[in-house]
């Protein structure tokens, strides 16, 4: 019936999917240690860490610090990545945790400047 | 006497010689039967020899001697031939002397015969004072006659002795010879006393009884003794009764009887009895000597043939033996033979034919029962009805033990069955997992994850199933993995998975084939070293690349093993044994040491400082790829699916220059999938980098190197850029600019677009794509 799958593997690397699996990446937390992580927040690399704090990341996290020289939203790094967003943002706050990445909070909604400040400032343009 | 473990040729023997002793004792009992009258006809030839013949001599000797001397008493003056006589007589004596003396009574079972010898001898001692009385004629008739008739009967009476011996088939012969013999002295008596009465004239007192005394006794001897003659001396007696001298004796003998009277002269006329007395007398004497001869000759041909009967007896009797015994012996040989074959035979059935078959069946090849059972012929008797039998048991043991195997296939083919099927659920149940992960909410990605783990240690679980069934898991690698995630995906199949830390692990690949088997006999490992240690403890995994390999260390603070049984186990890593379904309890070490063996891995234990086990995994050199480099590739890297030696991807990376991540100029999405490179030595930021050869790829093609064809000026840094960097590229005036390309860019297109899409105005393409490169450039 099946025997020819004896001879040769079904699934081949990537078909095979990840060999670690996304909870063993977190050690199986769920939520970042520290910081809030939004879709959109913007991360960017900190200043290099020390040589053992280096040592004991994660390829993932070299990869992240790798990437965010130039800010990049959580959700790009997830894309870039290929992992999940949660996945991400746990990594995310292990960096944060050790000082590695700074991150920009977009404003909320109640920190937008209201309508005001934008009519004068598109009345400023237009003067321009 | 329990005879059950005497060999074979021992019972053949004992059995054998019983009757053989038998036939042995007959055959002793039949030639001492048939020698008994050879031998004893040889000693009555020797008897003959010895006594008879010169017995009978000495009488016919002495009857003539008595003749003359009778004459001479009578009264003549000189008797003529009397010292001739004398002289032969003495002769005779003489001659019988030396033959009594040669013989051994103890030859002859009769001591009778031996008595009369000597009583012969003895009368002949007084012979010669006889003699003398005679020649002084101071002896009367009578104490002549009483002389002569003495030693003549003596000598008669040993004949008859002789002839009276038990056993000889030829007595009576001899017995009628004597009675023959006794006859004719008879007769000679007579002769004697009618010759005194001749002389003197007239009978003297008491002699005409006397003669008619013998007369008598001579009529009644010899048809007594004709019955018995032999033949031929029968024949002649017969011819003789019909003779003429015999008719003339006869009648002369009833003149004598008729006529004759007491103290009167004889009847007859002496010459005629003279005459026809000799004549008988000699013819008589002829015929004795004759059947004398030819008893000799029938004693001796009697003899031959008892002789030869009794040389027959004993031939055969030796032959039979011989005979008995070859036979016996041959039979032994040849049924210990057959026997010992038989045994070889069976034995290397047993021993050397059957294990063989079972190894094989075993080892999954088919077997063909009757092929493998060899007929044994050993013969129609017992032995090859038990050689029969040994061939059925044999048959019988191979049929079982092919269907044994066939069973056993079957379960496995069906465990595997089953597995592959398990195995593809899992696949998809992990592969929708991993699309959910993406999406999901941390709360919903807690209980998403507790799934994947589920679905994971099931996954290895069916893996470890395939793998003992001899199977190839479903995953497989073609290049190879980092050892760090082949640690940590060796970790995220274990249950407690969240008590492992992985310490310092150096950089090094494996290369694809190992990587199943290698995962599955960490996570075996780690999750024995969790399952001994407390729950509260820490388990330790590191990786160190040395000069003999890439050892994983797993470290454990439970609390440890006796001397003994770690040595215990590392002999049985070192040395796997064949599986064995009823020692499950060993099943994880079973795992460990059949894939350590198939790729030549180590595993060793030894105790750790801190009271725990350390489970040294030394993997080697041809299994491991060292890296140079020092940092891991990006995951993304993983997740692509390489299908040839993978070109650097260009990622679009939006507004922003593409980043340069590593100091090392390839990307690293190749890192992945390169087996040797030439990396590129970091070079700072002002120096253009040194063109570098194409390294070879996956596939053997070259690889393109990452900026290494463009002009120096157009390249990439590799420094991440400095803050005062940043700060230029973001000044509100490039901002600007950009914005206002991307939307008069955007604006353009449109309007293209609503003109007409089948006539794409490349200039403007082009255009948009200048102004675009343009701003880029200036950044």
């Amino acid at each position: 019936m099946r025997k020819a799958f004896d001879a040769h593997h079904e699934w081949l690397d990537a078909d095979a999917g990840p060999v670690v699996r996304p909870y063993a990446l977190t050690a199986g937390r769920v939520q970042p240690v520290t910081g809030d992580f939004d879709v959109v927040t913007l991360v960017v690399a900190g200043p290099p860490g020390s040589r053992e704090q280096t040592a004991r990341l994660y390829p993932e996290h070299r990869a992240i610090i790798a990437m965010v020289q130039q800010p990049l939203s959580v959700a790009e790094i997830a894309s870039r990545l290929d992992l999940a967003v949660g996945v991400v943002r746990v990594l995310l706050g292990d960096l944060l945790a050790a000082g590695l990445v700074h991150i920009y909070e977009p404003p909320t909604a109640d920190e937008l400047p209201d309508e005001n400040v934008l009519q004068a400032v598109v009345d400023g343009l237009r003067s321009l | 006497m329990n005879t059950r473990n005497w060999s074979i040729r021992s019972k053949i023997v004992a059995m054998v010689s019983v009757p053989l002793a038998g036939l042995l004792a007959l055959w002793m009992v039949a030639l001492a039967l048939a020698a008994g009258p050879a031998l004893r006809l040889r000693d009555a030839r020797t008897l003959v020899d010895a006594l008879v013949r010169p017995g009978e001599r000495l009488i016919a000797e002495l009857q003539n001697e008595r003749r003359l001397a009778a004459v001479y008493l009578a009264g003549s003056d000189v008797v003529a031939g009397i010292a001739e006589q004398r002289a032969r007589t003495d002769e005779a004596i003489a001659a019988f002397r030396r033959h009594a003396a040669d013989f051994d009574p103890g030859e002859v079972a009769d001591p009778r015969v031996a008595a009369r010898v000597d009583q012969l001898l003895t009368t002949l001692d007084g012979l010669a004072a006889g003699r003398e009385a005679i020649d002084g004629r101071r002896l009367e008739w009578t104490a002549l006659f009483e002389l002569y008739n003495g030693i003549i009967d003596a000598g008669f009476q040993l004949l008859a002795a002789i002839a009276a011996l038990p056993g000889d088939p030829v007595s009576r012969e001899a017995q009628a010879l004597v009675d023959f013999g006794v006859a004719t002295e008879m007769l000679g008596r007579a002769d004697a006393l009618l010759g005194a009465a001749f002389h003197t004239g007239r009978f003297g007192p008491g002699e005409y009884r006397e003669l008619l005394g013998h007369v008598g006794a001579y009529r009644v001897l010899y048809p007594r003794a004709f019955a018995d003659l032999p033949d031929s001396a029968r024949a002649r007696y017969q011819q003789l009764t019909e003779g003429a001298e015999f008719g003339r004796l006869r009648a002369l003998e009833e003149t004598l009887l008729v006529d004759g009277a007491e103290t009167a002269a004889p009847p007859i006329d002496p010459g005629e009895w003279r005459a026809a007395y000799d004549a008988v007398r000699e013819q008589l004497r002829q015929i004795a000597l004759g059947a004398v001869d030819e008893l000799g000759d029938q004693g001796r041909s009697v003899a031959r043939r008892s002789l030869f009967f009794t040389a027959v007896v004993g031939l055969v009797g030796v032959a039979a033996v011989a005979v008995a015994l070859v036979i016996a012996v041959r039979m032994a040989r040849s049924l210990v033979r057959r026997l010992t074959g038989l045994r070889a035979v069976a034995l290397d059935l047993a021993g050397t034919r059957l294990p063989d078959v079972v190894d094989r069946l075993r080892a999954g090849e088919t077997v063909d029962v009757r092929a493998e059972t060899p007929s044994l012929d050993y013969g129609t008797d017992e032995i090859g009805q038990l050689g029969h039998a040994f061939s059925a048991v044999h048959r019988t043991a191979i049929r079982s033990a092919v269907q044994e195997a066939t069973a056993r296939r079957g379960w496995r083919e069906t465990v595997l069955a089953l597995a592959r099927r398990s195995q593809s659920l899992l696949h998809r149940q992990l592969t929708l997992l991993d699309t959910m992960e993406r999406k999901a909410a941390p709360e919903e990605l807690r209980n998403l994850f507790t799934l994947d783990h589920l679905a994971t240690q099931m996954r290895r679980h069916t893996e470890s199933l395939l793998i003992l069934s001899g199977a190839k898991p479903g995953r497989g690698w073609s290049r190879p993995v980092p050892m760090i995630d082949v640690i940590r995906g060796a970790i995220s199949e274990i249950e407690h998975y969240a008590r492992v830390d992985v310490d310092t692990v150096d950089n090094a690949s494996l290369i694809g084939r190992a990587v199943g088997d290698v995962i599955h006999l960490l996570a075996e490992l780690i999750e024995n070293a969790t399952l001994v240690s407390p729950a509260e403890t820490r388990v330790r995994v590191r990786g160190s690349l040395g000069d003999d390999g890439y050892t994983v260390e797993v470290e454990d603070r439970g609390f440890g093993m006796t001397r003994s049984a770690i040595d215990e186990v590392n002999q049985l890593l070192a040395a796997p044994p064949e599986f064995d379904p009823a020692h499950s309890v060993r099943l994880g070490l079973f795992v460990v040491a059949h894939l350590s063996a198939r790729h030549r891995i180590q595993v060793t234990l030894r105790s750790s400082a801190e009271g725990g086990v350390i489970a040294a995994v030394r993997l080697p050199t041809d299994l491991v790829i060292a890296d140079s480099s020092a940092d891991a590739p990006a995951p993304a890297a993983e997740h692509r699916p390489p299908t040839r030696a993978s070109l650097p991807t260009r990622r679009p990376t939006g507004p922003g220059r593409p980043p340069a991540p590593t100091p090392d100029a390839p990307a690293p999405a190749e890192r992945a999938g390169d087996e040797s490179r030439t990396a590129a030595p970091s070079a700072p930021t002002d120096q253009p980098r040194p063109p570098v050869a194409a390294p070879a790829g996956a596939g053997g093609l070259p690889r393109r190197v990452r900026q290494q064809s463009l002009a120096p000026q157009l390249r990439d840094s590799g420094e991440p850029p400095s803050a005062e960097q940043l700060a230029v590229r973001r000044s509100p005036q490039r901002v600007r600019s950009v914005m206002s390309a991307l939307q008069a860019g955007a604006a353009r297109g449109r309007q293209s677009a609503a003109v007409g899409a089948s006539t794409p105005s490349g200039s403007d393409a082009g255009e948009a794509d200048r102004d675009a490169t343009d701003s880029e450039r200036s950044l």
